[in-house]
Parts: C-alpha cells; sequence; structure tokens
C-alpha cells in the first residue's frame, strides 16, 4: 500500500481517510498496514529504541466490571 | 524596533547578544524577557506581519502512517506571532509524574525536576492570562478531576507587537528564512539567513535560540546538520525521533442513572484523569478523560441499547429521561503518547521554494496508545457503576475492534519532541539547558525538547521552559561578561 501523502488538500485528505477507514474496517491493524518498510527497518536498526511495553491483553483494571455488547456494567446490574 | 531588512541592521554593524529565530509563543516570551533584562536581541521570523500563501506553503509536508493528522500546513502558522495566531488557549501545567518514568522500557523522564518547571508557573500564568489553577480534586482512590486553565487566547504578536516596535532593544526582522549555520570550533558564528529581498545574508550573535515551532525545529537542524557535515549537531542519533503527538479521540458516552456529581466548566466540559500511583501502578501513561454533555438524542438512543443488556437499569435510566434530566454524556480523552524512535521527522526528497527540503512526518499509533485510555476509562467505569451515577458504553475500537478511527479527531496539533531534551547525547538532542549537546552557543525553545508530554496542552509548559531559558541565556552572558539588567517578566497586561 501507497500510503505517502502528497499535497494535501481537503478532498485528497477525505480521500485518505476513506482509504483508512477501509483499512480500519478490514480488521487489519492499522499500524502493521500503514508501516512503510523504511519505518520499519529505522525502528529495528536505531541504537536508542525502546521495547513496547506491555501489550493489550493487560489492560484489564477493573476486575468488578462485566463486559457486555460494549457496556462496562456493575456485576450486580440486571 | 522593526527593521525592513537585515541589509540595513549590515549597515548599523550591530552584533546582538542573542539571535532568536522564530516568533511564536517560545521565541517571542525569550527575546521579549531578554529585551526587558537589557539584552540586544534580533528576533528572525521567516513568515510575515500576517498569512500569506505563498510563506504558508513551505510548511506543506508528507505525512506517513496514520491514522492522518492534520495537514502540516494547516495545523500551524508561518507568521508573526506563529501558531499562536489560531491556537485556542487550552491550558494544563504538567503533572510532576509526567517527568518520571512511569513503565519500564519507556524512556519518558526529563532531566530536570518538576520544581524547575514550577517556579516559572507563575510569570508564565501571567503571560497568558490566566488565574492560579486549583488543585486536583480526588475521585476515589485512583482519579482525581484535573481543572483546565483558558487563555483568552493570548496572540503573541498581540501580546509583544508593539513592545518590539518601540523597544531599543529587540530588533524584529520580519520574512527571514534561517537556512543554515556556520560552526567552527564547536559554537555557531554565523545563521545564514534568506532575507525577504532573496539575499543570503550573515548574522552573527553570542547565543542563537532556535524557536521555530515542533516540526521545523527538527527540520532546520537536519538540514543545517548535513550541511555542515554534521558539526552541527555532533550527536545527531536522536535528532528528529521521539516526535509525539496527544491523541485525541472518542471512547464512547456515559449514561447516568443519578446527577453528575461534577460542575461542567466555562468550557462545557470535566476533566479525570489517573492519580500518579495509578499511573504507576497500571504501568500507563497519563491520560486526560474529557467529559461533555451529549448530543440531544444520543441518551434515548442509549437507554434503548442499555435495556437489551440490563433492563432494570434500563428501565431506571428512562424514568430519569422521562423527568427531563441530564442522562447523556460523551466521554472523550487525549493522552500521552510513549516517546517512539520511529515518530520522526526526516527530510523530504521535494523542496520547498527556497530548496529547502521539506518534512516526512512518521506517526504510528501502537498497542500502547490503546492501553492507557483503555485502563483509564476502565478505571472511572468502575468508580462510577460504584457509586450509581452511571454507565459507560464505550466505542467499538477501544475494546481493540479494529484501528483508530479515521475520521475522529485524532491530534491535538500538539507537536512535540524531535529534539528532545537528556543529559546522554545519544538520547537526546539538547542538554538539561537546553543547549544543543557539543555546541556551546546554540539553544532550542518550544515543544521539540520535550522528552515526554503527559496529556497536558503544550503551551503553558512552552512559556515556563521558555523563561527558564532566558533566565538561563542572561546568566551565561554574565559569565560571559556581558553587562545587563535584571531579568524582569512584563506581560503586556494592566496589573
Amino acid at each position: 500500500m501507497n500510503n505517502k501523502k502528497t499535497s494535501p488538500s481537503g478532498p485528497a485528505l477525505a480521500g485518505r481517510r476513506r482509504l483508512l477507514g477501509v483499512i480500519a474496517a478490514s480488521g487489519a491493524p492499522v499500524v502493521a498496514a500503514a508501516l512503510p518498510g523504511a519505518a520499519r527497518a529505522a525502528t529495528v536498526a536505531d541504537p536508542v529504541a525502546t521495547p513496547s511495553g506491555p501489550g493489550p491483553a493487560s489492560h484489564r483494571a477493573s476486575g468488578g466490571l462485566i463486559h457486555r455488547e460494549g457496556w462496562l456494567l456493575a456485576r450486580s446490574d440486571r | 524596533m522593526l527593521v525592513d531588512s537585515l541589509g540595513a541592521l549590515d549597515a548599523r554593524s550591530r552584533r546582538h547578544e542573542v539571535c532568536v529565530i522564530g516568533s511564536g509563543p517560545a521565541g517571542a516570551t525569550i527575546a521579549h524577557a531578554l529585551g526587558q533584562a537589557g539584552l540586544s536581541v534580533l528576533l528572525l521570523e521567516a513568515g510575515e506581519e500576517s498569512w500569506n500563501e505563498a510563506s504558508q506553503a513551505v510548511y506543506e509536508g508528507d505525512f506517513y502512517g496514520g491514522p492522518p493528522l492534520l495537514p502540516m500546513s494547516v495545523s500551524r502558522l508561518r507568521q508573526f506571532g506563529g501558531s499562536s495566531n489560531h491556537w485556542g488557549g487550552w491550558c494544563r501545567p504538567l503533572d510532576p509524574v509526567d517527568l518520571d518514568n512511569k513503565v519500564d522500557g519507556i524512556d519518558a523522564a526529563w532531566p530536570i525536576e518538576p520544581a524547575e518547571l514550577e517556579r516559572w508557573l507563575e510569570p508564565a500564568l501571567r503571560i497568558l492570562q490566566l488565574p492560579e489553577f486549583p488543585s486536583p480534586v480526588e475521585f476515589g482512590d485512583s482519579l482525581r478531576q484535573v481543572p483546565f486553565g483558558y487563555s483568552p487566547p493570548v496572540n503573541f504578536a498581540t501580546l509583544y507587537g508593539e513592545d518590539f516596535r518601540r523597544s531599543e532593544r529587540v530588533d524584529l526582522a520580519l520574512g527571514c528564512y534561517v537556512t543554515g549555520f556556520d560552526v567552527e570550533a564547536g559554537r555557531v558564528v554565523h545563521a545564514r539567513v534568506r532575507d525577504r529581498d532573496g539575499a543570503e545574508r550573515l548574522v552573527a550573535a553570542r547565543r542563537f535560540v532556535l524557536c521555530a515551532g515542533g516540526i521545523e525545529n527538527s527540520r532546520l537542524l537536519l538540514w543545517a546538520n548535513r550541511q555542515s557535515g554534521g558539526r552541527l549537531v555532533p550527536e545527531p542519533a536522536a535528532l528528529g525521533r521521539y516526535w509525539m503527538e496527544h491523541p485525541h479521540f472518542t471512547l464512547g458516552h456515559i449514561l447516568l442513572e443519578d446527577d453528575f456529581p461534577f460542575e461542567f466548566d466555562s468550557h462545557g466540559a470535566v476533566f479525570i484523569a489517573p492519580t500518579a500511583a495509578t499511573i504507576r501502578e497500571h504501568r500507563i501513561l497519563n491520560c486526560g478523560l474529557r467529559i461533555h454533555p451529549a448530543k440531544e438524542g444520543v441518551a434515548r438512543e442509549l437507554v434503548t441499547q442499555l435495556a437489551c443488556v440490563a433492563p432494570a437499569l434500563g428501565e431506571k435510566v428512562f424514568r430519569r429521561l422521562g423527568k427531563r434530566l441530564v442522562c447523556g454524556l460523551l466521554l472523550r480523552a487525549s493522552w500521552e503518547q510513549p516517546p517512539r524512535a520511529h515518530n520522526r521527522i526526516v527530510l523530504s526528497d521535494r523542496v520547498d521554494a527556497f530548496g529547502i527540503p521539506r518534512t516526512d512526518l512518521h506517526w504510528y499509533l501502537d498497542d500502547f496508545d490503546r492501553r492507557t485510555p483503555q485502563v483509564a476509562v476502565e478505571l472511572l467505569a468502575g468508580e462510577l457503576a460504584a457509586r450509581g451515577i452511571g454507565r459507560i458504553r464505550l466505542d467499538p475500537w477501544v475494546e481493540g475492534a479494529g484501528g483508530f478511527p479515521p475520521d475522529d479527531e485524532i491530534g491535538g496539533n500538539h507537536h512535540m519532541g524531535g529534539t528532545r531534551m537528556s543529559d546522554d547525547p545519544r538520547r537526546g538532542v539538547v542538554d538539561a539547558d537546553c543547549r544543543v549537546h557539543g555546541i556551546g552557543n546554540l539553544y532550542i525553545g518550544g515543544s521539540s525538547v520535550f522528552p515526554s508530554a503527559g496529556f497536558a496542552n503544550p503551551t503553558l509548559t512552552i512559556v515556563q521552559l521558555a523563561l527558564r531559558l532566558s533566565e538561563h541565556l542572561a546568566a551565561s552572558l554574565a559569565r560571559d561578561g556581558e553587562q545587563h539588567g535584571t531579568l524582569r517578566i512584563e506581560t503586556g497586561r494592566p496589573a
């Protein structure tokens, strides 16, 4: 994918946003899809690059909530 | 005074003590403070008195990554006063925890103590015409309500323009584009300046301060360093890197089952943030949850959805809705992005009208950028539910369904990093005094020196750092034997 953005006029920007919307809707991780090879190489080669830290699986902060269809509900909610 | 061209200055054979490059919040603050202290200052602004298309076109660049930020020729202004000409005025100081490392592997620490910034808070508030900030109010064990301040907003061209015109100490030159620096024995001896008449002129000064903006500082240094054969930035590992924005996205909505316990501020917002202890415990970065009244009709739609998963609760909220009480709130957030080396500014193959390479901006969001708001919003949801105030419904992306929404606000137009501050030249471009590592008299002002960015809008911190740098410059010139007065902060505002 060529994600380079040139002469970012209003219509062009809208077009790019639609394009990225399609990528997002496809379920592909935007970062992986959009990261050009040069940038990935720069990350690997960079002597001062930092690791990514903990991933999303560990994000749960509050054990007292139930996730249901997008809602964060209390266990007692009926 | 306002000088028509640098040629006129040549004729006067005047050598300035400090040359400040850029007249936005950082550059204007430094020039004004040093002029008040009795130092002779040359303030160079690449743009003109007001916006014009040709000048603005120099800011066009290419964006790589996603989701897309506003075009660089739109999100910033190349004119006298810089981007303060379209600044919204939202302010908040950084929290002390913002200057620390919070998460293993994420290099967010500043090489200065919070007290170094706090010293300059009160004068910065006066310049930005802000009252004192009330202290945050705890909301449960893990969160706090944090106040924002709203500058009128101050436009730095308006604030200091007349002072500069009348000043015998500050010379303001518009239409002067710095395109390089001559370096000898570890010091800048000249700035190379393209005057508005097209001529290249050499400007000498004892100190040079680059305040061209959160993207231009990196771009100009990258270009000038290339031109100097690497002598301008002898340790370039971090140059252009660790560039940051504050991601701005809608997280979802709050449906109230009881009265909202907070009063909305003058901009119709309430801000909630994790405490320092919460940030450390959950290994996240700082995050501002911003709550506004939702649009009409949203609450009714949310009640319908809630009734499907929790009918009794849905009925309770529906009764409240029937009494025409406020039920729906919009939940947005802006948060601290981990400084990443691959988020960076590089020189483009394309050039501007003066032959200087344009900017390629590489900016990506990663899993950590999702994790911080995920944790913060769950903590808020837990507190709202435990107190019987309401429930949160998240937008799908927050829970990991798809990428970040490309049609949201995305960023705050807060351009930070690229010439970050660090004691270690391999990890930063400037030292704790904002002096370029390895160069004796070149300094950088503005948000490009931020090693990390909290979630607070950056202008207040920019002004605090500008005042701190002004004091350092005055002191360092005094050590060199220059005569000058005491640093005084004049705001131009009636007492």
